[in-house]
């Protein structure tokens, strides 16, 4: 059997494992960036207060392999609180998580580096807190915030494959299973790692469009 | 520009002004006043303290001592951490010597936002555009202008939010002759229109032209002060010494 007639025979499962590996990253992404702004401007905004809770959160979440923070959510923790949780939901509910807390220490950081400059000058011209950050803070940060966001997408997308572990049926779960019954690692996995380039080259070429569309360069000349 | 009349005992003073930076001093006990209707020019070597004074008199930075008054409400400062964001910009502005346009906006852009943020009118844009010879600018970013081409925009943003006092920071450094004459004409109105403005300048001569006072600072310690004529008649020899280099 060669590599297409085993997508024949088991399009379903690949399928299947396709759509919810997609359905976990849409969901990681777009709670892990939206989240991830909010939490990182309101630790720009409260240092001492917010900042500092979200910087204790973002140390531990970073200290912590992604693969055991999904282990003790899925095992001793529904064990503790006796509890039961369907895999995919604390797979999403965990790589949000991290995700939320790598985009909001960027976001934060890219605020925090914004020359003072140009707050001072927006101050003493009256401008209100909403419009400075609005029109001048996110403008001024967007560049230099494109790539290593949509880097830290890729890792999550990566890191999706970990949901397998607590029985997520993601394409890396169904890979397995295919594999388990044709025992066909070469072609099966070189399969998996081309649909990981098909997605991330997508995204690597869309930061490089957001860059050149929306980053003029300001620097003096 | 509507004429700014104000009570008697209004005015931007600051009091007993002390300023460290990591340990050094910057300013060292320095009063001074910014009066409506009056251009107080403020002279003094490079690195003597001006722009220090300029942005503790708007609350900027705060003064690590001193008082800070505006028409006759008090800032106190006890030391560096007492600070106020309720100070009423830009009823008080500042023209920085930097500049600081917002880069990712036109010209256009930059003069326009703080205006349309406090509904400003918008009938002496147009006016003062021309006067101060930006129109072709208008719709550059300022990484592609020159330096007086930003001055002067950066001049027109703040003086059109119509402020009560306005502080400027070397703002004619860039500037050629003619434009420098058009800018002091344009101040020279504002203040008998009441605005109260302190100017910071090397400029001897535009500041003999439109000033009513002066202070002259060096190392952080106010030297001298008094009616703008005074600088014909220096009574310290550091004043003195000044004016030999810069006239």
């Amino acid at each position: 059997m060669n590599i297409f007639e085993i997508f024949v025979t088991y399009k379903d499962g690949f399928l299947q494992g396709l759509g919810v590996t997609l359905e976990l990253c849409l969901l990681v992404w777009s709670i892990g960036i939206i989240g991830g702004a909010i939490v990182g401007i309101l630790s720009a905004q409260y240092n001492a207060s917010f900042g500092l809770i979200a910087k204790i959160f973002s140390t531990l979440i970073s200290g912590v392999p992604v693969i055991v923070l999904l282990y003790w959510l899925y095992y001793p923790m529904q064990q503790q609180f006796e509890i039961d949780i369907p895999p995919f939901n604390i797979a999403v509910f965990a790589l949000a998580f991290v995700n939320i807390f790598m985009v909001a220490d960027l976001v934060k950081n890219a605020i925090k580096d914004l020359p003072n400059q140009y707050l001072l000058s927006a101050k003493v011209s009256g401008l209100r807190g909403k419009t400075i950050l609005l029109k001048i803070q996110i403008p001024l940060i967007f560049k230099q915030l494109i790539g290593p966001i949509l880097l830290v997408q890729i890792t999550m997308l990566h890191s999706s494959i970990f949901a397998s572990l607590i029985n997520v049926d993601d394409i890396f779960r169904q890979i397995q299973r295919i594999n388990a019954m044709v025992y066909k690692p070469i072609e099966l996995y070189t399969a998996l790692a081309i649909f990981f380039i098909v997605i991330t080259v997508p995204l690597t070429l869309l930061a490089q469009y957001l860059k050149k569309k929306y980053a003029k360069d300001y620097s003096e000349r | 520009m509507q004429k700014i009349i104000l009570k008697d005992n209004y005015m931007l003073e600051g009091k007993n002004i002390y300023k460290q930076i990591n340990g050094s001093e910057i300013l060292n006990n320095i009063s001074l006043n910014v009066v409506p209707s009056k251009i107080s020019c403020l002279i003094g070597p490079s690195g003597s303290g001006k722009s220090t004074i300029i942005n503790c008199l708007s609350l900027l930075t705060p003064p690590s001592k001193g008082v800070v008054t505006l028409n006759g409400q008090d800032f106190s400062f006890e030391n560096e951490k007492s600070s106020y964001s309720i100070f009423p910009y830009p009823l008080v502005t500042v023209v920085f010597q930097g500049l600081f346009l917002f880069p990712h906006m036109t010209n256009e852009k930059n003069i326009l936002l703080p205006l349309q943020e406090h509904n400003k009118d918008l009938s002496n844009f147009d006016i003062l555009v021309d006067r101060l010879k930006i129109r072709e600018v208008l719709n550059k970013y300022p990484n592609e202008c020159s330096g007086g081409e930003k001055q002067r925009v950066a001049l027109a943003r703040q003086i059109l939010l119509e402020p009560q006092y306005l502080l400027l920071d070397e703002v004619t450094s860039a500037l050629d002759l003619e434009t420098v004459n058009t800018v002091a004409e344009i101040l020279v109105e504002m203040r008998n229109k009441g605005v109260g403005i302190l100017l910071a300048t090397h400029m001897i001569n535009l500041a003999k032209t439109i000033g009513n006072d002066f202070y002259f600072i060096d190392k952080g310690i106010m030297i001298e002060s008094g009616n703008i004529s005074r600088l014909n008649t220096p009574e310290t020899e550091r004043l003195n010494k000044f004016l030999q280099i810069y006239i």
